[in-house]
């Protein structure tokens, strides 16, 4: 066990550099959920997806408590108040929503990403990031039921769903890597069992579940899984990203205040 | 098509079923995991049941089910004091 107070500075800096990354990409998915709110393709479906997207943002706030803590930051101001060029989530979840079926595909490859980190995490030797791992495994098995179920539905609905499907499979699965990319310091974090196992034992443990999904869809797909994980989250701000962080930053910068 | 589902749920495992609401979905899979959020974000039952409308079979005639004569006997209320009036007879009788 390892408490926050212990952490020598070189081990503080490397869990930074693994947490912000990730809190990134759940905020950022959690914000392009929430643009189907009010949009989905049914009443039901928008009451399930919204409140999965509040869900994805209340993991981004769990992080973000952990990495001000380190950094003697505030939380509200890692996640509204940086400069778009200084978020680190990996490309995959800035990208704009298009139909349902990008949505879902992505959402549901990112619960499996998701889950197998969070079952490594929840045996880390730092409290505080186990204590967040396991809550947070909690909510994404139902969000892990909802991706399978709709997975399911457009993959034999009809011929236009699945093909919707694979094509969105075929865009997304090349971009899955830079979620499992290395981080500054990590073998800081391995070394003390912060980290349980490396980002890239879990981008082939993330394979292994995705594989048999996009092969069962077009046999085609499973050779886009060959690359290894890399890291690719430093680059400049596309256009898609800068119109989400204008939108999502925009209360806060507002002047309004924090507290409604 | 979708269809509609009628979804039931209960507080703990030994109450009984009670009619939550209904959801439409394509199959019985999707009904279960949309009421989930439809209506139970803030509740937290025990279990959860759907089943499709139309499996649901509602007796048209309604009227046989209202009272004809007199059936007070039926009821329960009808008997309460019975053990006191019992004891009494029995005291008369000694």
């Amino acid at each position: 066990m390892t408490s926050t107070a212990a952490l020598e500075p070189a081990a503080r800096e490397a869990l930074v550099a693994y947490l912000l990354p990730w809190a990134d990409d759940e905020l950022i998915l959690g914000h392009r959920d929430s643009e189907w709110t009010g949009f989905a393709p049914m009443l039901e479906e928008d009451l399930a997806f919204s409140s999965i997207a509040q869900d994805e943002i209340g993991h981004a706030a769990l992080i973000y408590a952990i990495v001000a803590e380190l950094t003697d930051g505030n939380p509200d101001h890692l996640a509204l108040r940086r400069p778009a060029d200084a978020y680190r989530h990996a490309e995959v979840v800035e990208k704009s929503n298009g139909d349902w079926a990008y949505t879902i595909a992505r959402h549901y490859l990112y619960d499996q990403a998701d889950a197998v980190r969070l079952e490594v995490l929840s045996a880390s030797t730092y409290p505080p990031l186990a204590g967040i791992a396991r809550k947070m495994a909690r909510e994404e098995h139902y969000h892990r039921l909802h991706g399978e179920m709709w997975w399911e539905r457009l993959a034999t609905g009809s011929s236009e769903s699945r093909g919707r499907l694979i094509d969105a499979a075929r865009a997304l699965a090349p971009l899955f890597g830079t979620l499992f990319g290395d981080t500054d310091g990590q073998e800081i974090l391995l070394a003390e069992k912060i980290l349980p196992a490396s980002p890239a034992s879990l981008y082939l443990a993330w394979r292994d579940q995705a594989r048999p999904l996009l092969v069962a869809l077009d046999p085609t797909l499973g050779r886009l899984l060959d690359g290894a994980a890399e890291p690719g989250r430093a680059r400049p701000v596309s256009a898609d990203f800068q119109a989400l962080h204008a939108e999502m930053t925009m209360v806060s910068a507002s002047g309004l205040g924090e507290r409604w | 098509m979708p269809d509609l589902y009628e979804v039931f749920q209960r507080k703990s495992v030994t109450d009984p079923m009670v009619h939550a609401g209904s959801v439409e979905a394509a199959d019985p899979r999707m009904a279960l995991i949309l009421a989930k959020e439809t209506f139970f974000r803030r509740e937290h039952p025990a279990g959860i049941w759907v089943a499709r409308r139309d499996d649901l079979h509602p007796l048209a005639e309604t009227d046989v089910l209202e009272p004809g004569s007199d059936k007070s006997y039926r009821a329960i209320e009808a008997y309460t004091g019975i053990a006191k009036k019992r004891q009494e007879v029995e005291e008369r009788l000694r």
